[in-house]
């Protein structure tokens, strides 16, 4: 609210997604944003980042209930797999809206 | 690859904000090969449920019967596990698409055996000996794949962009 009382339009960066907008995370919610659900080994491999740095990076995605994570077996073979929420895919479309607003810019 | 959170929102310019959606974009379209191999699958799965309906009807009474449906196990479990080990992802609304085709075959499937156990029961009433018309049975075993054929199609081509 401006000093004369009238109400600005809020900058689109304020409604980019903190929890989103690092890097690697980011590429994280990109891939996933593109599937139902992936292996784990697929996202790492794609972001190209360490198991233990996408480890930690799907915890914080996790925790803000953004990724699930979902473990099982192929075959004898543990698998753990990574899907966007609906909270999750929601905050991406949002935070691509505000990207778009300030690319056009 | 960067891995540190540095970068705040405030800090965002237009040019990298247009680098992130092209990043965006490109992990939409990396994901073809999987779609390709889903839409596959799901295409064998209708055409080999759709194959056994009006093999199964055909082989009534001739003995092959039992290694017929060992075949049909057979393949299902090579399918699935051809699918399962040649992707590393669902890609978005396939798994949907999938499960629906597969709904739509089997009901379908289940719908055309009551039909001609039911015609068979008929026959058998009226004293007719005669098996069922071939023509039907293929007929039956298209119908019934054509739901999972057309799913795996979806999937394949994918959404339209």
């Amino acid at each position: 609210m401006s000093a004369d009382g009238a109400t600005r339009p809020v900058h689109a960066r304020h409604r980019l997604d903190e929890v989103i907008h690092a890097p690697v995370r980011f590429s994280i919610v990109a891939t996933l944003a593109a599937v139902d659900e992936a292996e784990f080994a697929l996202v790492r491999d794609e972001v190209e980042v360490s198991d233990s740095v996408l480890s930690k990076q799907v915890s914080t995605l996790e925790q803000a209930g953004y990724v699930r994570v979902r473990k099982g077996y192929v075959g004898k073979r543990p698998r753990t797999w990574l899907s966007l929420t609906r909270p999750g895919r929601a905050a991406y479309d949002a935070h691509l809206a505000a990207l778009r607003e300030i690319a056009g810019a | 690859m960067d891995t540190t959170e540095g970068t705040t929102t405030d800090d965002l310019t237009p040019q990298e904000a247009r680098e992130r959606l092209a990043r965006a974009e490109e992990a939409r379209e990396r994901r073809s090969g999987d779609r390709h191999v889903h839409g596959l699958a799901t295409a064998g799965f209708g055409l080999l449920m759709g194959a056994y309906l009006t093999l199964s009807r055909l082989g009534q009474g001739t003995g092959w019967e039992t290694p017929l449906l060992a075949a049909y196990a057979g393949f299902l479990v090579l399918l699935t596990l051809w699918q399962t080990r040649a992707t590393r992802s669902w890609p978005r609304r396939a798994r949907a698409v999938c499960y629906s085709g597969l709904a739509g075959s089997v009901v379908l499937f289940m719908a055309g055996i009551m039909t001609f156990n039911y015609r068979e029961h008929q026959r058998e009433l009226a004293g007719l000996a005669a098996g069922e018309d071939p023509v039907l049975l293929v007929l039956a075993g298209v119908l019934a794949a054509l739901p999972m054929v057309l799913a795996g199609i979806v999937v394949r081509r994918g959404p339209r962009a």
